[in-house]
C-alpha cells in the first residue's frame, strides 16, 4: 500500500509548535500504513528508541519503506496511534509503586476503547509490546472495572477463568501430546483394576 | 476477556486496580485464581479489621478501614430481589454490592442463614489470611456476643465489649482456641464464673481492662503472665497488689513483666503506707530516679522503687487511685553506683 492511501492518524496541527512537522511511517503486519507524529511516537517508550536508533530524516521517511511492527494488526494498530496523537506532548506517568493504582479514564480514551473484548485484548498487548505506559493504564483500569459488582460465577465468564477441573484435564492434554503413550498405559492401567487385577505388572 | 492470557505483567496491573472484595470473590473460583490473586501483593492493606456485633461481621481493611466484606443474616431487611445467589466453600449464601451507611460507597455483603453466618466469617476469614496474610495484622472486635465467641486463627489483637454479664467458660473457650494474644482490651461488666488459672487469657502480651467484676481483678493479679497490664479496678485490692509485687520480685513468674497501671474505683480504701510496708517499697532519690530514665514515662517522677531477687529493680508510683509499677533493665547496684557523687 502506498503512503498517499495508507490510512492517516489525524493529527493536530495546532499542538505542534515547529514550523515543519516530523513524521514517521509504520506498517502493521497486515500491511496496513500509518502516518504518525514525532510527537505521538513518545508516548512509545518502544517506538522511540526505535526511530531514534534509526536517525531518520523527513527524507528516509519518504524514500524508505515503513518501519515494520510486525505482531501488531492494522485494527489495533490504529487505535494505538489515534491514542498517541490525542495524548502527545502529555507527561508520562512514572510508575512509584502505589498500590491501588488510581486511574481516571478519560472520555476520550472511554471511546476509543468502547471495542469488543476480543480487540481490547489485542489493545493491551500492543501497549504492552510499544511499551505505552499510560494506554496500558487505561486499558487495565477497564479490563479491572470488569469486575464491579460480579458474582464469582459472573467472574468466571467474564475473565475466561476456568474452574480447578477444566485446569487439570487441560495439563493432561498438554502431557498426552508430549506423550502418546501415557493415555495408553493409563486407560490400560483402569481396565486391570476394573478386572480386579492386584498389579499393573 | 482472556484474563490469564494476558502477560503476566500485565495481569498484576490489572489486579492491582481491583477492589480487594473483587479481588476476594475471584479467588474462590480455583486454585490458579487464588495463585494469581496472590501474586499480587497488595501490602498497602497493612491491617485488616473484623468488627462483630452479635452476628453482625464486617472485614475492613486499610488505613481508611475500607469495608471488604460485610456479613448479614438472611433475614436482614433488605430487597431480597437485588441479591444474587452464590456459594462459599460449598455453602449456599447470597450477595449484593450495597451503599453503606458508613463509609459512603457501595461494598460486599454477604448474606446467609443464621447458625451459617460463624461459618461464612471463618471462610471469609481464612480465605483474606491466604490471600493477604503474609503482609497484613488481623485485628478483631466483639461486641455483645454471649455464647460461642467467633475464633479467627490469625487475630493477634483483640477488643472486647461485653454490656451484659458473660460466662466465664465462653472466654476460657474463646483463648483456648485462638493463639495468644499480642494485644487485648476488654471491657467486661460482670464474669458469672471463674476463669482457668491457666487459661491462655494471662498469657496476653498486653492486657487493657475495665472491669467492676472484683473477683476477675483479684484473678489476673494472681495470674497475670503477659508483659504490659493496664486495669481499672472496681474496688480496693491492696492485698493483690502487694501479692503481684512478691509474684514479680519472686523471679519465678511475671519475668518478661514490663509495666503495670491501675487505677482502682475505691481510692478511699487504699492504704498507700500499708501496701509500701508490705511490698517494700524502697525511697528513691530524684538522682536516682533520672539514671537509665527511658521518654515517654507517665508521671514526672518516680519517688520510689522495689527490688526483684536477682537485683532488677521497678521504679513506682502510688497514690490513693494511680499505682504504676515500671520495671526497668538495672539493678539497685548499677542505679545506685551510676548516680554516686565521686570526690
Amino acid at each position: 500500500m502506498s503512503v498517499e492511501n495508507a490510512p492517516v492518524v489525524d493529527v493536530d496541527e495546532a499542538a505542534i509548535p515547529v514550523e515543519k512537522k516530523m513524521y514517521y511511517r509504520f506498517e502493521s503486519n497486515d500491511k496496513k500504513e500509518f502516518r504518525v507524529s514525532e510527537l505521538a511516537i513518545q508516548q512509545s517508550e518502544t517506538l522511540n528508541r526505535l526511530v531514534e536508533a534509526m536517525g531518520y530524516t523527513s527524507e528516509d521517511v519518504e524514500n524508505k519503506p515503513a518501519i515494520a511492527i510486525e505482531n501488531i494488526d492494522g485494527k489495533t494498530l490504529k487505535l494505538v496511534f489515534q491514542w498517541c496523537e490525542h495524548h502527545k506532548g502529555e507527561a508520562i506517568p512514572v510508575d512509584d509503586g502505589s498500590v491501588p493504582k488510581i486511574v481516571e479514564i478519560p472520555e476520550f480514551d472511554a471511546k476509543l476503547m468502547d471495542i469488543d473484548n476480543g480487540l481490547l485484548f489485542k489493545l493491551i498487548w500492543a501497549a504492552d509490546y510499544l511499551n505505552i505506559v499510560q494506554l496500558l493504564n487505561v486499558s487495565c483500569k477497564k479490563v479491572a472495572n470488569m469486575a464491579q459488582g460480579k458474582t464469582p460465577a459472573q467472574l468466571r465468564r467474564v475473565y475466561l477463568l476456568p474452574s480447578d477441573e477444566e485446569d487439570e484435564a487441560a495439563k493432561r492434554a498438554a502431557q498426552e501430546a508430549q506423550d502418546p503413550r501415557a493415555r495408553e498405559v493409563e486407560e490400560e492401567f483402569e481396565e486391570r483394576k476394573r478386572q480386579g487385577g492386584n498389579s499393573f505388572f | 476477556m482472556k484474563l490469564l492470557k494476558l502477560p503476566y505483567l500485565v495481569q498484576k496491573k490489572v489486579l492491582k486496580q481491583m477492589m480487594y472484595e473483587e479481588l476476594f470473590l475471584m479467588s474462590f473460583l480455583s486454585k490458579r485464581s487464588m495463585r494469581m490473586v496472590q501474586s499480587v501483593k497488595r501490602k498497602e492493606i497493612m491491617k485488616i479489621e473484623i468488627y462483630i456485633w452479635g452476628a453482625f461481621y464486617r472485614f475492613s481493611a486499610g488505613s481508611d478501614k475500607r469495608a471488604i466484606v460485610t456479613l448479614y443474616q438472611e433475614s436482614y431487611p433488605t430487597d431480597k430481589a437485588l441479591r444474587k445467589s452464590i456459594s462459599l466453600g460449598n455453602l449456599a449464601c447470597s450477595m449484593e454490592y450495597k451503599q453503606q451507611v458508613l463509609p459512603h460507597y457501595p461494598s460486599l455483603v454477604i448474606y446467609s442463614r443464621f447458625p451459617e453466618t460463624d461459618t461464612i466469617a471463618t471462610i471469609v476469614d481464612d480465605q483474606l489470611s491466604a490471600l493477604f496474610g503474609n503482609y497484613v495484622i488481623f485485628e478483631m472486635s466483639i461486641n455483645d456476643r454471649y455464647n460461642v465467641l467467633p475464633t479467627f486463627l490469625n487475630v493477634t489483637r483483640t477488643t472486647m465489649v461485653f454490656r451484659e454479664p458473660v460466662n466465664a467458660h465462653v472466654l476460657d473457650d474463646y483463648f483456648m482456641n485462638v493463639q495468644e494474644q499480642k494485644y487485648l482490651n476488654i471491657t467486661i461488666k460482670e464474669l458469672i464464673g471463674n476463669l482457668s488459672s491457666n487459661s491462655k487469657f494471662y498469657n496476653t502480651q498486653k492486657l487493657e481492662i475495665k472491669c467492676t467484676d472484683r473477683s476477675l481483678t483479684t484473678d489476673i493479679l494472681s495470674n497475670f503472665k503477659g508483659k504490659e497490664l493496664i486495669l481499672n479496678a472496681p474496688s480496693d485490692i491492696d492485698n493483690e497488689i502487694c501479692q503481684f509485687v512478691e509474684r514479680w520480685k519472686s523471679c519465678q513468674e511475671l519475668k518478661d513483666f514490663a509495666f503495670m497501671q491501675l487505677v482502682t474505683g475505691l481510692p478511699e480504701n487504699t492504704n498507700i503506707d500499708d501496701i509500701k510496708q508490705k511490698s517494700g517499697f524502697k525511697d528513691l532519690t530524684p538522682e536516682a530516679d533520672a539514671f537509665g530514665k527511658a521518654p515517654g514515662t507517665l508521671v514526672a517522677s518516680y519517688p520510689s522503687y522495689v527490688v526483684r531477687d536477682d537485683g532488677i529493680i521497678a521504679k513506682t508510683f502510688i497514690n490513693k487511685r494511680l499505682f504504676l509499677f515500671y520495671v526497668q533493665s538495672f539493678t539497685e547496684e548499677q542505679m545506685l553506683k551510676g548516680t554516686e557523687v565521686t570526690i
